[in-house]
């Protein structure tokens, strides 16, 4: 099911990102901390993608870069075709609105606002009228499930249905590339999985382009690439019969 | 284009849901800003109605009057001579009128009738002080030593009021000699901005060469003169030093011109609106203060909200107009509130003092205005910090 839309999709692979040689250092004090030391990462359109690696491991920084949240320190990264790599900071704005949806592991959905509004926010920043974007808002709350939820607020809804709205706040903007860190890390079993299929569903039905940070490979396993971040590098490790328990033994050596 | 006023609506709308949440912090803002914005248009208002108040007796008065009066240390007097040919002998001055001063109680047909000044005058002082009369005539230059007085208002009433119907030709007592009732003023408002007192309600007029017979020690203690329009008031002072410098050396003047008057209380009022003003500002510096405090705080807490904002492609400028138009909200609730409440204050002060009470345009404008502006100055910096908060470590922050 996952990788029928794949199929259809495998005769020509469109670059959504590309990324060469990325580094990443942080300065404290006079200590200088290289965390990403050179990292390569080519995601085609459609596909679904998990970057595992511990805490520490430098995922996070990654995310950030790959989210125009952060800038490397040295190396290439193209976006849609276009160099992001220095860009100015509100073209990176406009670039993560348009183009990045975001799901965080903690939902960060504005508490003040309800679930529709919290839709809306992407579009209101690039200019749409407030009348247009509620409108769009409902369409994507109902393909996600919440379309009975539109006017709750963030506080009267359960971590699955958060997420959700989350999931169509990063939808409605029609992104590239949906970046999702640790979607399932705040819910329980039964509704990670939820979660996991919708974010399955919408890549096979929409050829979305998917990227999940994680540290849990039976998120990772639901992924038909899977890149692991070792030492500062990122390693593919699409290896189907085994990774489950390769990865979990390399989590806790590194 | 577009996007601005989408962006803008947004955040007057968050903006404005945010004050709504949090409703004590919103309110203890508000109320420094509005005693802040009060004091300045109560001190506006003040100013101004009190200016007005005075330009309004000058003008009833003229900006025409000087007023010429011996010094304390001057060792000769103004001889009724000189004083009676001061208007001829300067050509600045139109008309002018000595006084000579006493004092006592006034007596009809047995009664007390009142008591105050006696006024020496001549014909001139009735048109120099704008006096009007009641019926009779005012003591005219034919007067000389004659035993004729004209009459205040208050002194005629209470004559009427003890059964006198015609006071005109009635005899009345005062210093000692009885004299014979040939005018009666009409009521005058006393003018105490002035520095001659008159108190006309309250006192007889007599003719001054009657009154440097009658009155003990008599002197001409003031001239009230009337200048022509289009001189300078200086060059005025100037002729009429000069006038009683040719009559004797030893004669040390002090001449006050209504002009004169006018540019020292102005200056006056100047200070004293420097002052409210500077209480003003004060008030409103503390009330800004609490503001940028209020939005710092508000800022601190709303980190993770920045930075979700930012994340879903919020700019730089968004959030920092976000924050400006929190404050400038803010800021313009209190100043709205701080111009009702200070022109409140305003009226109470009119009340009291009675003065006509009237709002100041100008002190409303500059209410709002100032309010809006130390929005605009006082949020900037806390909002311009929020606009830098770096996204990362706001969406890790709890």
């Amino acid at each position: 099911m996952i990788n029928q839309p794949k199929a259809a999709n495998n005769s020509t692979p469109k670059p959504v990102m590309v990324m060469s040689e990325i580094r990443r250092s942080f300065k404290t004090g006079p200590v200088t901390t290289e965390i990403l030391k050179g990292v390569d990462l080519a995601v085609n359109q459609g596909d679904l993608i998990s970057i595992m690696g511990p805490s520490g491991s430098g995922k996070t920084t990654l995310m950030n870069i790959i989210g125009l949240l952060d800038r490397p320190s040295s190396g290439k990264y193209r976006l849609d075709g276009r160099e992001v790599s220095n860009l100015k900071d509100n073209i990176l704005s406009n670039i993560r609105n348009r183009q990045i949806g975001f799901v965080f592991q903690a939902f960060h959905l504005l508490p003040r606002l309800t679930a529709i509004e919290n839709v809306c926010m992407p579009l209101l920043y690039r200019g749409t009228r407030r009348s247009i974007a509620i409108r769009e808002a409902q369409k994507i709350l109902n393909k996600v499930g919440m379309k009975e939820r539109a006017h709750f607020r963030p506080s009267q809804l359960s971590g699955g249905q958060k997420q959700r709205v989350a999931i169509a706040r990063a939808l409605i903007g029609v992104p590239s590339l949906l970046l999702a860190d640790e979607p399932t890390g705040a819910l329980d079993e039964k509704t990670a999985q939820e979660v996991m299929t919708l974010l399955q569903q919408l890549n096979s039905s929409q050829n979305l382009t998917i990227v999940i940070i994680t540290h849990d490979p039976s998120v990772a396993r639901q992924c038909q690439r899977q890149t692991r971040i070792r030492q500062g590098k990122l390693i593919e490790a699409t290896i189907p019969s085994f990774n489950s328990t390769i990865d979990e033994r390399d989590l806790e050596s590194s | 284009m577009a996007r601005i006023f989408s962006v803008l609506g947004v955040n007057a709308r968050e903006a404005s849901d945010s004050l709504r949440k949090a409703r004590l912090r919103t309110t203890l803002g508000m109320i420094g800003i509005m005693v802040g914005i009060s004091s300045v248009i109560a001190m506006i208002s003040i100013g101004e109605i009190a200016q007005l108040q005075a330009r309004q007796q000058f003008e009833s008065l003229g900006t025409d009057m000087v007023i010429i009066r011996k010094s304390f240390n001057s060792s000769a007097e103004i001889t009724l001579s000189d004083a009676v040919a001061l208007s001829e002998s300067v050509s600045s001055l139109v008309k002018a009128a000595p006084r000579i001063l006493g004092q006592s109680e006034f007596w009809h047909s047995g009664k007390r009738v009142g008591s105050g000044s006696i006024h020496g005058v001549t014909s001139s002082f009735l048109a120099v002080n704008r006096f009007a009369l009641q019926e009779g005539r005012f003591i005219s230059d034919f007067d000389i030593g004659q035993y004729f007085c004209v009459i205040g208002s208050d002194v005629a009433e209470q004559m009427r009021s003890n059964g006198t119907q015609q006071v005109l030709g009635e005899i009345i007592e005062f210093n000692e000699q009885l004299y014979k009732v040939v005018g009666v003023m009409n009521p005058y408002e006393e003018n105490y901005s002035l520095p001659v007192q008159i108190n006309s309600n309250q006192s007889v007029f007599i003719p001054i060469t009657t009154a440097l017979r009658t009155i003990s020690n008599p002197e001409i203690e003031v001239i009230i003169a009337r200048s022509k329009a289009d001189i300078h008031h200086e060059d005025v002072t100037a002729d009429i030093q000069a006038y009683f410098q040719s009559k004797s050396l030893e004669l040390v003047l002090e001449i006050i011109t209504a002009k004169e008057l006018i540019l020292r209380m102005e200056a006056q009022m100047n200070i004293f609106s420097l002052l409210l003003g500077a209480v003003g500002s004060i008030s409103l510096i503390v009330g800004g203060i609490g503001i940028m405090n209020i939005m710092i705080v508000s800022i601190a807490e709303r980190r993770k909200e920045i930075a979700i904002r930012r994340a879903l492609g919020a700019r730089r400028s968004d959030i920092q107009s976000q924050f400006l138009i929190e404050s400038i909200i803010l800021t313009t609730l209190g100043g709205i509130f701080g111009i009702l409440f200070g022109l409140v204050v305003t009226w109470g002060i009119c009340q009291f003092i009675q003065w006509d009470f009237l709002i100041s345009g100008i002190s409303v404008a500059s209410g709002l205005g100032t309010a809006v502006a130390a929005g605009l100055f006082f949020g900037f910096q806390p909002a311009y910090q929020a606009s830098q908060l770096d996204p990362i470590a706001g969406l890790q922050s709890e």
